[in-house]
């Protein structure tokens, strides 16, 4: 199978909207989103390549880029051989006749002004698709009824139809210009779950049918099981993990992906499974994590070197530097609490009850009593004690200093397992890598991939 | 089948008139009470202005105190001149009623003017961006910081005994061909269309351009690209069609201002001249006579208030309708 549609490091990076207000203020640096980050892709000749990520994480963006329906910042793509980065705006236009995206949300993507005739017959018009207007009516009404909607409504407006309906007619609109390939960007995710199905086997249908290749976005996991040849996991602008849909389910590499999983819904509910937690938010692509975009949240992080305590204790410790860092833990507060239940309230019992309770977590519903090794346990003390002196941001710098995650100081590249079709971007999986984190901290890396956050 | 789709085309035709007609009727039916009164006030000044000939016996022009009795010199008003006459013997009503003509003739055309300027100076300078609508925007800028009738008094005084047909003759032919209008082309009453449009121009213009920007981002417009429509086309068929109503609604308020300011300039002797009658013109005129004559003036003076009022009411409706944050559908092409 020959690549279709090849996607070589493109990058698309917004500014932040220039306003008076920020003009007014030089002092604030135009900051940059960046949506989409160095990302290549290929999809296949008649291959369905599924997109998947949680909400923001740039897969629109990407494929948007992709079309050119906005401008990729850098980067160049290729459909069958010519450069779609390069074309000329004619060019552009008979592209479109090529690749065809149908967007998210029906309601939204056909023009309420338009009958459905309308809707279906223009874009014939630009793509000189049939002899005359009669012409291009009888193949629109055909294409309305193979999409599984009678001939009958195409003097309709939009509002006169339900969301399944309306998705029906701008599948229709996008296979009107004789595509080879279409890009479903959440084609279904707008709809109700009812409908979902129908809309999807009718996608698949088609698909079959014309032999289109497919470029499927989405942010559901079993939709993407069920539809896709294979899958593209995206986080933060970045492709974190690819492979064929089978091995990604079954044998998935990045821990992102394995998180992604874990969180799919059993349908049976005497199966047990270990749901991965995922800590903290989603980060804004507004000055993304460094290294390893996935760090802060990674539940597999890799310890700074030297660490020789347990994967658990080691999330302890970044859990603490995160709420640290956001400012979540209020000395004072803390004094007042131990002041009411008649406690000392000494700097040093201060500082016992911030450990106890971010740190060991005693008596925190749901979580095991973690004990830190000696080292770090007095680290941690010490950075505690500097917050109740008042020092916060030198206690996160102490931190800082001595428990930062090897992930966040590199970026992972691709690495390979297996045939070659399955890659994943994570610095466990990277031997020269993990060699240099083992020689110091033995099988901790491999015991953090064993074991996880599990609960 | 070819005669079956032609058929159906056919159809589809009639469909889309009823169509459009019964959304009209829905349109109506949402609005409030007040709103519903003004359409039927500003229906019936219309019909009124329109039908002039059939209404009243008499002629604008027709000097009473002359042609008929020489006692109905500023008569007050009497079953035969419900409004009484003015000092040349005319009859009150009937220039009311001619100066309903002139009036809502200068309130659409000046607005229409507007509307032509403003709708592509706006549509451009929101759909280009850049540059293009930095400069477009100044110029509209520019425009909208001269109070509004000091800018046209200089106009029509620039413009002097010249009308805007002898620098613009295409204009000039669109305006002759057009009903009571027609007539008008040598008459200084089309420098005051057509200022007054110039001036209200930036409006349009600033209302076009926000709901440009606005439709611009809707996904159907994304998705007319991804067809490989052209940029104007795009324009003119998707964005402009569901940027409009807005517009529509900031048009009907114009049309009173318009009225209004037509009557301002007139009452300054700068607007209307005779022979064409107009409410501006009538108050002016009769404001000398006032205390003794009150018809005269009082008449034309109630009609500008009526109708200005109506037509600010029934925008005030239709804004209420058509306001883009409340979600409604846009109803049919
Ligand atoms: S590189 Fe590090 S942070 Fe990123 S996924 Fe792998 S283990 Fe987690």
């Amino acid at each position: 199978m020959s690549s279709l549609l090849t996607i070589d490091g493109l990058t698309k990076h917004f500014s932040e909207k220039d306003s008076l207000i920020r003009r007014l203020r030089p002092d604030q640096e135009v900051r940059t989103v960046r949506a989409v980050d160095d990302v290549s892709l290929d999809v296949k000749e008649g291959e369905t390549l599924g997109l998947v990520g949680e909400s923001g994480c740039g897969k629109s963006t990407l494929a948007r880029a992709a079309v050119r329906l906005i401008e990729p910042t850098d980067g160049s793509v290729y459909f069958d051989g010519d450069e779609v980065t390069g074309f000329s705006r004619s060019e552009l236009r008979e592209f479109r006749s090529e690749v065809q995206v149908v967007f998210q949300d029906p309601f939204a993507s056909l023009n309420p002004r338009y009958t459905v005739a309308k809707t279906l017959m223009e874009p014939m018009r630009v793509h000189n698709i049939g002899a005359n207007d009669t012409e291009r009516r009888e193949r629109a009404a055909s294409l309305l009824e193979r999409c599984g909607l009678g001939a009958e409504h195409l003097d309709r407006h939009p509002h006169e139809f339900s969301g399944g309906q309306r998705q029906r007619i701008a599948i229709a609109r996008a296979l009107s210009v004789e595509p080879s390939m279409l890009i479903a960007d959440e084609p279904v995710s707008a709809l109700d779950v009812s409908v979902q199905a129908r809309i999807l086997n009718l996608l698949d249908e088609l698909r079959e049918e014309m032999g289109l290749s497919m470029l499927f976005i989405s942010h559901d996991m079993s939709i993407v099981r069920r539809v896709c040849d294979r899958v593209a996991v995206m986080y933060l602008g970045k492709i974190a993990e690819v492979a064929p849909t089978d091995r990604l389910f079954t044998d998935p590499q990045h821990p992102y992906t394995q998180a992604l999983l874990s969180a799919i819904p059993v349908p049976d509910p005497t199966v047990e499974r270990d749901r991965v937690h995922l800590e903290g938010d989603v980060p804004t692509p507004i000055d993304p994590p460094s290294g390893c975009r996935f760090h802060p949240r990674c539940p597999k992080v890799i310890p700074t070197e030297g660490w020789d305590g347990s994967q658990a204790a080691w999330q302890r410790v970044l859990a603490l530097k995160r709420r640290l860092a956001a400012d979540e833990l209020d000395a004072e507060t803390t004094r007042e609490h131990l002041e009411d239940e008649r406690k000392s309230v000494s700097d040093d019992a201060v500082v016992q009850e911030l450990y106890d309770e971010h740190v060991a977590r005693k008596g925190v519903a749901d979580a095991e009593t973690v004990s830190l090794p000696p080292d770090a346990n007095d680290t941690v003390k010490s950075a505690l004690q500097r917050l109740v002196a008042g020092d916060r941001d030198g206690a996160v710098a102490m931190l800082e200093r001595s428990y930062t995650t090897p992930c966040a100081r590199e970026e992972p590249s691709l690495t390979t397992h297996g045939a070659g079709t399955h890659q994943s971007a994570c610095h466990l999986h990277d031997p020269s890598f993990v060699t240099q984190s083992k020689s110091q901290n033995g099988e901790l890396a491999v015991d953090g991939i064993a074991s996880g956050d599990a609960r | 089948m070819a005669i079956d789709t032609k058929h159906s085309e056919n159809r589809s035709v009639v469909d889309q008139v009823g169509s459009r007609v019964r959304w009209l009727v829905a349109v109506y039916r949402r609005l409030d009470l007040s709103a519903q009164v003004s359409f039927w006030i500003v229906a019936a000044i219309s019909v009124a202005a329109a039908a002039a000939p059939l209404i009243t016996p008499y002629a604008p022009g027709e000097q009473l105190a002359i042609t008929a009795d020489p006692a109905l010199k500023l008569h007050p008003p009497t079953p035969a001149n419900p409004m009484g006459t003015d000092l040349y013997g005319r009859d009150v009503f009937t220039r009311l009623v001619y100066g309903a003509r002139s009036s809502l003739a200068v309130g659409l055309l000046a607005v229409g003017i507007a509307a032509t300027i403003g709708i592509t100076a706006g549509s451009i300078a929101g759909y280009v961006g850049g540059w293009v609508d930095e400069s477009i925007m100044r110029v509209m800028d520019i425009l909208i910081s001269f109070p509004a009738l000091v800018l046209a008094i200089t106009l029509v005084g620039a413009l002097g005994s010249e009308t805007v047909i002898t620098i613009l003759p295409v204009l000039g032919e669109l305006l002759a061909s057009l009903p009571v209008v027609g007539s008008w082309t040598s008459n200084n009453i089309i420098n005051v269309i057509f200022v007054i449009g110039l001036v209200y121009s930036p409006q349009i213009a600033r209302v076009t351009r926000g709901e440009v920007l606005r439709t611009s981002e809707e996904e159907f417009v994304e998705a007319a690209e991804n067809t490989g429509l052209s940029r104007v086309r795009i324009l003119v068929q998707h964005i402009l069609p569901n940027s409009m109503a807005p517009v529509l609604v900031q048009s009907t308020f114009l049309v009173a201002t318009a009225i209004l300011f037509e009557a301002s300039l007139s009452y300054l002797g700068l607007g209307v001249q005779p022979p064409i009658p107009t409410w501006g013109v009538m108050i002016s005129n009769g404001q000398g006579y006032l205390p003794d004559s009150w018809w005269w003036t009082t008449f034309p003076g109630l009609a500008i208030m009526v109708t200005v009022l109506a037509l600010n009411l029934l925008g005030d409706g239709l804004r209420d309708e058509f306001d883009p944050r409340s979600a409604t559908d846009g109803g049919p092409n």
